[in-house]
């Protein structure tokens, strides 16, 4: 099921619109419950103990929105690994909810109990289950990770967390149990979307995650401490530390991979004092992606991450990019070239996209919907068609990397790159000839 | 690597000591098996949450004439097997509040030990009746060494009161809430029992994702008792 483009009813629904169905949740956090909508497999109602502010309201908005204004690649990740929001709830005039996608089946688990006779079922599988000691997870039943399992977890983490600070997404909630993940695999997904700020959101507690340089809740978060919490997450997922300072977790990698420049990038995310001296996560994924590499890449903890990057069998059942394989196994998509962006090869035409069936223009509140798969051709800029959907700006000063261009044309083949090569030398020769021999007659 | 960014309480994890005290007296008799049914179903709340369990550290403790400690403040992960209380006796407070002391020192002793960052204490405790300790006030004694002021680390108090539990001895010991149970028949009794342990645990749960006691906020079956000074 596609998380955000599956949804097909609009992006403002009522109380009715949404009927209740099983209840997953109640009282938890900022949500007075959160329930299967009956009638529509896979989504979830979430209702607020409180109706949003009106500021509240319009974030959650653009944020419902913000896919619209994304290359295709961007919006098939966000399909496949996120709970992004795609509907308000509204209720009186206010927005009393948000419905947003259930995690698929494959990040469930059952994780086993020890002292009562009570039944385990599948539950939401979290990264508090890839960041343990291996005996741990195994005493619950759970398949003790692997070394592809986590770098898949880990790269997959880089890719959404780039993602969303591509589009100045600050979602600042990184916590144990906001991302899940597959066991068989080690694919992720991230839930808890709906309260992500654009640009910037208030200050909230990060249980396990406090970022040393946003301690006091005087500073609003941005992307700068999100980089630190998926550097974080980073090296707590490859080597299975889940200790409160991830020094000791990066003090686990491999001398290798801490020598290596993702290495130096974690590191320097991780030391920084300035939080706009952190990376971004454009450059940590890319150098990931080159010291995981097949041949290159190096094993990280050696206790819990060991052998080579494989993408199993599970791992390619052809729902999207895999890492590269080293073991000749068969990987759905081209592994990714080229940094940061890599996967992100074109734009989608939201503006004069072909209306639905009927030819009506959508109707308020419903959202344009990529029809194009990732890897189309290139195409003009996205414009959003909301009005209230304006598209993200950076207001963060921008860092000293700009960001990868999602149409950044395809290298030639080495071939024609040589024979261009070859006849421009030839011509600057002629040209030196024509000068050095009628304007100064040297020759 | 260079020089961490931050020092002193940066990266110290912090740690609330939780207290589960449970009146064991003759008169809980009737309830004993849900009793110990219930507490399994806790801890395994707590084993199979990694986040909740390295937040809460839960010792549960017993009272009835004497005072027990069922469970000391013990990583999960070394747990093997969790004893099961019995019932029976008298409802003496007294040495249950002076255990209650001794306890906590050595226990935020070991956790501080470990690097832990300790936040106040929380006690949770669940009783059925009134204190039996001679004279009358007695315990009270007990208790006001345990919350001195000039004594740190004084454990909040939040009860539950069912059966023939006294609103006047829950209103003295409560720091933070009090609740008591709307029906004191036996039947009532025991919904009112798994509903104290169910606040107590999803308290705890919500107390790990804020790293802070979250106080609950209303409780089935029960009535708020509302407290002269609050503490929290």
């Amino acid at each position: 099921m596609n998380t955000w483009t599956g949804w097909t009813s609009g992006t403002v629904v009522t109380l009715p619109e949404v009927p209740e169905g099983a209840t997953l949740a109640e009282a938890k956090g900022e949500s007075q419950k959160v329930y299967e909508i009956a009638g529509r497999p896979g989504w979830l109602a979430k209702l607020y103990r409180q109706p949003l502010t009106a500021p509240e309201e319009d974030r959650l908005e653009a944020l419902i929105s913000l896919p619209s204004g994304m290359p295709g690649a961007d919006v098939a990740l966000l399909d496949r690994q996120t709970a992004w929001p795609v509907a308000r709830i509204v209720g009186a005039g206010r927005t009393v909810g948000v419905v947003m996608a259930r995690a698929p089946g494959k990040f469930f688990a059952t994780v086993q109990k020890k002292f009562s006779q009570d039944a385990s079922t599948p539950e939401p599988l979290p990264l508090d289950w890839l960041i343990a000691a291996n005996e741990s997870i195994t005493k619950r039943g759970l398949r003790a990770p692997d070394a592809a399992t986590r770098t898949r977890a880990v790269w997959e983490l880089l890719r959404i967390g780039a993602l969303f600070e591509r589009h100045d997404v600050v979602y600042a909630d990184w916590s144990y149990s906001n991302a899940l993940w597959d066991q068989d695999t080690g694919e992720v997904f991230v839930i808890d979307m709906d309260t992500c700020g654009i640009h910037h959101r208030d200050w909230i507690e990060s249980p396990g995650g406090e970022d040393p340089l946003f301690q006091d809740g005087s500073r609003a978060l941005t992307t700068y401490s999100d980089r630190y919490k998926v550097a974080m997450l980073t090296v707590r997922c490859l080597t299975g530390h889940r200790g409160a300072d991830p020094h000791a977790a990066y003090g686990r990698l491999e001398p290798g991979v801490q020598q290596s420049a993702f290495g130096k990038e974690l590191e320097r995310v991780l030391d920084a004092t300035d939080p706009t001296d952190r990376p971004e996560l454009a450059d940590l994924l890319t150098t990931f992606e080159v010291c995981y590499a097949p041949g290159r890449r190096q094993a990280a903890d050696g206790t819990n991450v060991s052998g080579e990057v494989r993408v199993r069998g599970r791992a390619s059942r052809g729902r999207g990019d895999e890492l590269p394989d080293s073991g000749g196994g068969h990987t759905a998509n081209p592994p990714p070239s080229t940094p940061g962006a890599a996967n992100v090869t074109g734009w989608v035409p939201l503006r004069g996209r072909p209306r639905p069936s009927s030819g009506a223009p959508p109707a308020s509140g419903s959202r344009p919907r990529p029809t194009s798969s990732p890897g189309t051709a290139p195409a003009p800029a996205p414009q959003p068609t909301e009005p209230r959907a304006p598209r993200a700006t950076r207001t963060t000063p921008p860092a000293a990397r700009p960001t990868v261009s999602a149409t950044r044309p395809r290298s030639p083949s080495r071939g024609r790159r040589l024979g261009r090569v070859t006849t421009q030398l030839a011509a600057l020769l002629g040209v030196a000839y024509l000068i050095a021999h009628f304007l100064l007659g040297w020759l | 690597m260079t020089e961490n960014p931050s020092s002193g309480t940066a990266y110290k994890r912090k740690a609330l000591p939780a207290y589960l005290v449970l009146d064991t007296s003759g008169s809980m008799e009737p309830y004993e098996a849900l009793l110990n049914k219930t507490l399994l179903s806790i801890y395994d709340t707590l084993y199979v949450s990694p986040q909740v369990s390295e937040f809460v550290h839960l010792s549960v403790l017993s009272f009835s004439t004497m005072p027990h400690v069922v469970t000391p403040m013990t990583d999960i992960e070394d747990l093997e097997s969790l004893p099961s209380v019995t019932c029976s006796g008298l409802t003496n407070f007294g040495p249950m509040f002076h255990l209650l002391r001794g306890r906590i020192e050595s226990d935020l002793l070991m956790l501080r030990d470990a690097g832990s960052q300790v936040v106040r204490p929380v006690v949770f405790l669940l009783t059925d009746g009134i204190p039996t300790d001679e004279p009358d006030d007695a315990w009270l004694a007990d208790y006001q060494e345990l919350r001195d002021p000039a004594w740190k680390p004084r454990p909040q108090f939040i009860t539950y009161g069912f059966g023939q539990a006294s609103e006047a001895v829950l209103k003295r010991i409560s720091t933070a809430a009090a609740y008591l149970a709307e029906d004191a028949s036996e039947e009532a009794t025991a919904a009112a029992l798994t509903g104290a342990l169910t606040s107590m645990l999803n308290s705890l749960v919500a107390s790990a994702k804020s790293r802070r006691l979250e106080i609950p906020q209303a409780v089935k079956g029960y009535r708020s008792v509302p407290l002269d000074d609050v503490e929290f």
